[in-house]
């Protein structure tokens, strides 16, 4: 028990990200404690969420939750989703600087507005320099290079799916754009936390090299036609592909793009 | 071509929304109805409406069930959107507008106040720039956007894998949450690709339907003091922008995830629960009217949880069931127990349809 009470101990300081907005929501809610006297507004935004987070770190609900969600423990952060957190903030700090505007005067007011604002700012972290944020290439908000590839492989109107390989940084984006192309691995055997294996992604994974004559085996025999190469800048490969049939249709940002017509005779004689 | 895209984004995301949102208004107290609730509650019919026209589709139709979907889902808006315009056609001529009065009364506000307004609009602009001209990675989209993407192009729902394009038996885990699926829709209607409808267009619903519950809350508490509401709405809005604190926090998912069915159950969902709650305990003493349509409401926003995500119709239920206890407590009315429980049956037959497919 000591043990679980202890993760959600290290949950929730992952969650508030030792950033000091956590002691804003403390500082608040200590405010809205001595200050609100509306019953009902105390029992929604002081007991519901203490007796939340008591849940929280009660390891049986824990345990419940675990059950219920499958066994899916990393999601339990999102307990803490239900502590309205910003509304009780943004109420105290209102509430305390409306509180001094009445009693010491408009300055005392605006002072005590432009500090929890400031404490807001500076308290907390700029979402928009996330490191996952950067600027929109298009519509799509996709990678350019990926749609430029989609694009050049993609089957016509009315024509098969095609099945293709892409390296592992541009998986999640190519099936956003256009579901004609049919993946061998998607985003399930990229994701390192999951572990899965899968014999085309381990040999298009290889650190520095990419054997290709052992990548063909399995591609021709699973009926791809299209294989896009990692940027020649971060790997190379074993042999030339063109050596094995391949035929070079594009290189689009540094990504080699082949076509495979021995996997499409494999088809058009196995399917007509 | 362009403007026609528009418009039609306009009539399925802003108008038909509105005129459903008035079927709950006569059963509001008069002084709580304004255009934004209109809105929210329009949300909060439609997209249950779309759980109910899509779950029996995917459970029983084999063949090109998004179609089929399609068709149900147009019949019930359809009939939502003449009820809707019936109910306020009639209150109309009866003198009694559904809406009676604006969102905002900017004549009656002192400058200090129009001055924060204005911070806050400022701040939500610049949100909703940010949300047009960058874009965030994140993994789950492989799953989330492609899923309403496979269901446009294949017309089929939770049968193909959507990393990959492989076929599979029917997803459960994620079929009962089908917020791509009305994504999809959207997007056969409009003619736009689901992946610019998710990553540059639902930020314009989802962030303004969020601060417009957000207003409806701080409206509620500051009913008093008036110009205490601009500062509400301007501190909310630092803290969305600034609450980036860990990838886990809702202000993360709300600005960096907002079209993922996540994101909208921790924007716009929860907050509406607390919102309602308000509503429907907080109420000053001789407040006229009846309290069924915020009921009626809080029990869409339980079952708006379900389209968005599994997980959050559980949590839901945590949390009015915590509100319930403690409002049992101060009030000393055990009734309200009672009335939280029924109030989350959508929840419970949720979890038993979950549980009973999963088995």
């Amino acid at each position: 028990m000591y043990g679980i009470f202890m993760e959600s101990v290290v949950i929730f300081k992952n969650y508030t990200g030792g950033r000091y907005l956590i002691v804003l929501f403390a500082l608040a809610l200590v405010y809205l404690l001595a200050a609100e006297k509306n019953k009902r507004r105390r029992a929604l935004f002081v007991y519901m969420p203490l007796s939340l987070l008591l849940l929280f770190f009660f390891p049986v609900f824990r345990k419940v939750f675990v059950r219920l969600m499958g066994g899916e423990g990393d999601t339990y952060y999102r307990v803490l989703w239900l502590i309205p957190m910003g509304m009780i903030v943004a109420y105290g700090g209102v509430k305390l600087a409306s509180q001094l505007y009445e009693k010491k005067g408009p300055w005392a007011g605006r002072i005590a507005f432009a500090l929890a604002g400031a404490g807001i700012i500076f308290g907390g972290k700029y979402v928009y320099a996330s490191q996952y944020m950067s600027k929109a290439e298009n519509m799509y908000h996709l990678p350019q290079n990926v749609i430029d590839i989609c694009d050049l492989i993609a089957p016509g109107e009315g024509e098969e799916r095609i099945w293709a390989v892409f390296p592992t940084d541009l998986v999640y984006f190519v099936r956003q754009y256009d579901t004609d192309i049919q993946l061998l691995y998607g985003r399930e055997m990229v994701e390192p936390k999951w572990q899965y294996a899968e014999p085309v992604h381990t040999i298009m994974n290889h650190p520095t090299t990419i054997d290709v004559e052992e990548l063909l085996k399995l591609t021709r025999e699973r009926y791809c036609t299209y294989i896009v190469f990692p940027n020649v800048k971060d790997k190379g490969v074993t042999q030339d592909p063109e050596d094995f049939g391949l035929e070079l249709i594009g290189n689009v940002d540094g990504y080699p793009v082949y076509y495979d017509p021995v996997a499409a005779a494999v088809i058009e004689e196995q399917f007509g | 071509m362009i403007i026609i895209r528009i418009l039609s984004l306009i009539l399925w995301l802003f108008l038909i929304p509105c005129c459903i949102g008035m079927i709950p208004m006569p059963w509001i107290p008069e002084k709580k109805r304004n255009p934004g609730v209109v809105w929210i509650a329009g949300y909060l019919i439609m997209l249950p409406l779309c759980w109910l026209a899509t779950v029996p589709c995917v459970l029983f139709v084999k063949y090109d069930s998004f179609l089929v979907m399609a068709r149900w889902f147009t019949a019930l808006l359809a009939a939502a959107v003449l009820l809707g315009i019936f109910i306020g056609f009639r209150a109309y001529k009866k003198g009694k507008p559904v809406v009676p009065r604006p969102a905002l009364d900017i004549g009656r506000m002192a400058w200090g106040e129009r001055a924060v307004w204005l911070l806050f609009f400022a701040l939500l602009a610049w949100q909703l720039y940010k949300a047009f001209t960058m874009a965030s990675f994140d993994g789950d989209d492989a799953e989330y956007v492609a899923q309403s993407l496979v269901t446009w192009q294949s017309n089929t729902m939770y049968l193909i894998k959507p990393y990959t394009g492989g076929t599979t038996s029917l997803d459960i885990r994620h079929s009962l949450a089908v917020l791509p699926v009305w994504v999809a829709y959207i997007g056969r209607m409009t003619g736009l690709h689901t992946t610019i409808l998710a990553h540059s267009v639902l930020p314009f619903v989802w962030i303004p339907l969020t601060y417009t519950v957000f207003y409806e809350v701080g409206k509620h508490l500051f009913q008093e003091k008036k110009e205490c509401l601009p500062g509400f709405m301007a501190l909310m809005a630092l803290l969305q922008i600034f609450g980036n604190v860990s990838i886990f926090t809702n202000e993360t998912f709300f600005l960096t995830r907002t079209w993922q069915g996540k994101a909208v159950a921790v924007s716009f969902v929860l907050p509406a629960t607390v919102w309602l709650l308000f509503w429907i305990f907080d109420r000053r003493k001789g407040e006229k009217g009846t309290a069924a349509g915020m009921w009626a409401l809080l029990a869409l926003t339980n079952m708006t949880a379900g389209v968005c995500t599994s997980m959050i119709v559980f949590l839901n239920a945590v949390m009015i069931g915590a509100a319930a206890f403690w409002l049992a407590v101060v009030e000393r009315k055990l009734g309200i127990l009672v009335k939280a429980g029924l109030v989350c049956i959508p929840n419970g037959v949720y979890m038993l349809l979950y549980l009973f497919l999963h088995v």
